[in-house]
């Protein structure tokens, strides 16, 4: 187990540095450098060469993500030349809001998915499953932003319950910040509970096939114990590894979603640092991104081998 | 008769019992009808798009649907909905096509070489797939976008270049598995070339389940170029897309509201149809799914 998990660790570290080599050289390759986009009024040539000096822009690139790198890890990723701002600290300002988001999507997407996918399992063939298993269907198949928009007709425009933007640090106002995270969190939420419906559903029935459900059964544990315990809790390791790999979804999610709610989270972040021509925000921003991915997936394998004892005992995947 | 023979008859009494199989499913009949109107409204709407989908009219701005020779209204440059729809069928069939088309090209032969010599070449490719896959795909099409500048062919090209890791890894895996089947290792003892056994014993294996991941891909694709449009990164105007239409349709959603519904319930249609698709092949096809 603990060779296990260092292993992991040891790829996940591996994978997260040559990210940050794809992001730095990804970023190098936009068109123009800072220093271009930061004197963006100034023609003469010297006054912009000296500023490339400064920042260290006419050092080679491999010297430069050195730097950059060594910054990085002391929680130093620049200063937009657009904002003026401190990447790091406007980063710290966005990451909350998207975790709230992202953390009310997921929940979201459990209740619902969980439920619905062992009634589905349980109640196979009835009318129980055809009606779920369409409309988890129906989840995958309607485009996030179009659901946006239509509970902004239907909420904000129709009914005018809930405000169509914006965003409220909830230790401000709790209401009011849930009052407009509700809407972009059900929009996120619904298309992911539709992905984990239907591997619930699936892994359930695999599950109730199997001999020991039998066994259980005919020892004469009532048919809650039965489905509860022991068919839930091996049907949940391949959830979790279903709801780990979606993860990238949910990312691209966030960025459609608050670009079009307009909470400034990371996503809105990313498209406006893309639109303005903000590499050194961009880079910050895709940082991040890339590494919370590695570290959740990190924790999904992890989580993965504490819940099958297989895998435990046997020392490993 | 000869063995051919027999492989040929084999084949085409398969063929039919999938046929079969297939046709028993309503939910899949219907997913086919709807994939077949929907690619026969793309592959036709030059021919029968009532007017120019770019061709503006300023005398008759946001006109309401049913209006005399507009059936869904006119956008807010008088341009015709209907005629803009059919466009956007077009444009988002061939994004999806073409992207995944573009994935499996490049993905497959590099999953058939990966899972078939493994090693350390094995290694570094998955290794380089984890670290594509930590660029989520909206994420690497944004920078794309914003390296080579935004246009249709640079969002299919980024969403084949997200599309890719998925591909390659599910290949990769078959791979690993039918290599161990004895009729591969017959083959190897019996000196038979490596291409011979990657493309005639294992690779006809890998279809149905390319077939079925490429059915769920194409809808999948389909809502990332409309997402991607949506968000100015893909189709430039005044060329339609069915994202490009949502995104004007948010600016006039108070003066305008059903104009954001028609594009949507366009992409819900398509993408619902390629996805019951989808389920019907992967029951007929993926022998692991048979319940």
């Amino acid at each position: 187990m603990k060779w296990f998990i260092m292993r992991k660790v040891g790829t996940s570290l591996l994978t997260l540095l040559i990210a940050t080599m794809v992001v730095f050289i990804g970023v190098q390759a936009l068109p123009g450098d800072t220093a271009e986009v930061m004197t963006a009024e100034v023609t003469d040539p010297a006054v912009i060469q000296a500023i490339r000096a400064k920042y260290g822009l006419d050092q080679p690139v491999p010297v430069q993500y050195v730097k950059w790198m060594e910054n990085a890890i002391q929680g130093d990723l620049g200063q937009s030349a657009q904002t003026k701002l401190s990447v790091s600290s406007v980063l710290a300002d966005r990451i909350p809001v998207t975790l709230e988001l992202a953390g009310l999507a997921l929940l979201i997407a459990v209740l619902i998915g969980i439920p619905l996918g062992i009634m589905a399992a349980v109640r196979q063939g009835t009318w129980w499953d055809y009606a779920s298993t369409t409309g988890s269907l129906l989840g995958l198949s309607v485009p996030h932003f179009w659901l946006g928009l239509l509970f902004i007709l239907a909420f904000s425009v129709g009914l005018g319950w809930l405000p169509a933007s914006g965003y409220v640090p909830f230790f401000e106002s709790p209401l009011q910040n849930l009052a407009r995270m509700i809407m972009p969190a059900v929009v996120l939420g619904t298309g992911l509970a539709a992905v984990v419906m239907r591997q619930m559903r699936s892994s359930m029935l695999e599950s109730l096939s199997a001999d020991y459900i039998r066994t259980a059964r005919a020892k004469g544990l009532s048919e809650r114990a039965v489905i509860g315990i022991h068919a839930l809790r091996n049907s949940l390791t391949t959830v979790l590894t279903v709801v780990g790999l979606q993860l990238g979804a949910l990312i691209s999610g966030v960025v459609i979603t608050e670009q079009i709610f307009v909470i400034p989270g990371l996503g809105k972040m990313t498209l406006d640092a893309v639109f303005s021509r903000d590499y050194i925000g961009l880079q910050g921003v895709v940082l991040v991104t890339a590494a919370a991915y590695i570290l959740v997936n990190f924790l999904v394998d992890v989580a993965y081998v504490l819940l099958n004892p297989r895998l435990r005992l046997g020392g490993g995947a | 008769m000869t063995s051919a023979n027999v492989a040929l008859n084999v084949r085409a009494h398969r063929r039919r019992r999938v046929r079969r199989r297939f046709l028993r499913r309503p939910t899949a009949v219907v997913g086919l009808t709807g994939v077949l109107f929907v690619v026969a409204i793309g592959l036709l709407a030059p021919l029968i798009s009532p007017y120019d989908p770019a061709a503006n009219d300023y005398s008759n701005l946001l006109a309401s649907a049913f209006s005399p020779g507009h059936l869904f209204g006119t956008d807010e440059l008088g341009r015709d909905i209907l005629s803009r729809l059919m466009a956007g069928t077009s444009t988002s069939l061939l994004a999806g096509l073409l992207a995944t088309l573009f994935a499996l090209a490049v993905a497959v032969p590099i999953g058939l070489i990966s899972g078939y010599y493994r090693g350390l070449l094995d290694t570094t490719i998955m290794r380089a797939t984890d670290v594509m896959l930590a660029f989520p795909f909206l994420v690497l099409a944004v920078g794309l976008a914003a390296i080579i500048g935004p246009s249709l062919g640079n969002a299919i090209l980024a969403l084949s270049l997200a599309t890719i890791p998925g591909f390659l890894r599910i290949t990769r895996g078959e791979v690993l598995g039918l290599r161990g089947q004895e009729y591969v290792q017959a083959a190897i003892v019996n000196g038979a070339l490596d291409r011979v056994i990657l493309f005639r014993h294992i690779l006809p294996n890998l279809v149905s389940v390319l077939v079925v991941q490429a059915s769920v891909t194409i809808p999948a694709l389909i809502i990332g170029e409309a997402t991607l449009s949506f968000l100015g990164l893909g189709v430039q105007p005044p060329a339609a897309s069915w994202g490009t239409m949502l995104s004007s349709a948010q600016n006039y959603i108070w003066q305008a509201p059903t104009l954001a519904l028609y594009p949507g319930i366009a992409i819900a249609i398509t993408t619902l149809s390629f996805n019951l698709l989808g389920d019907g092949l992967r029951d007929v096809l993926d022998p692991r799914s048979k319940k």
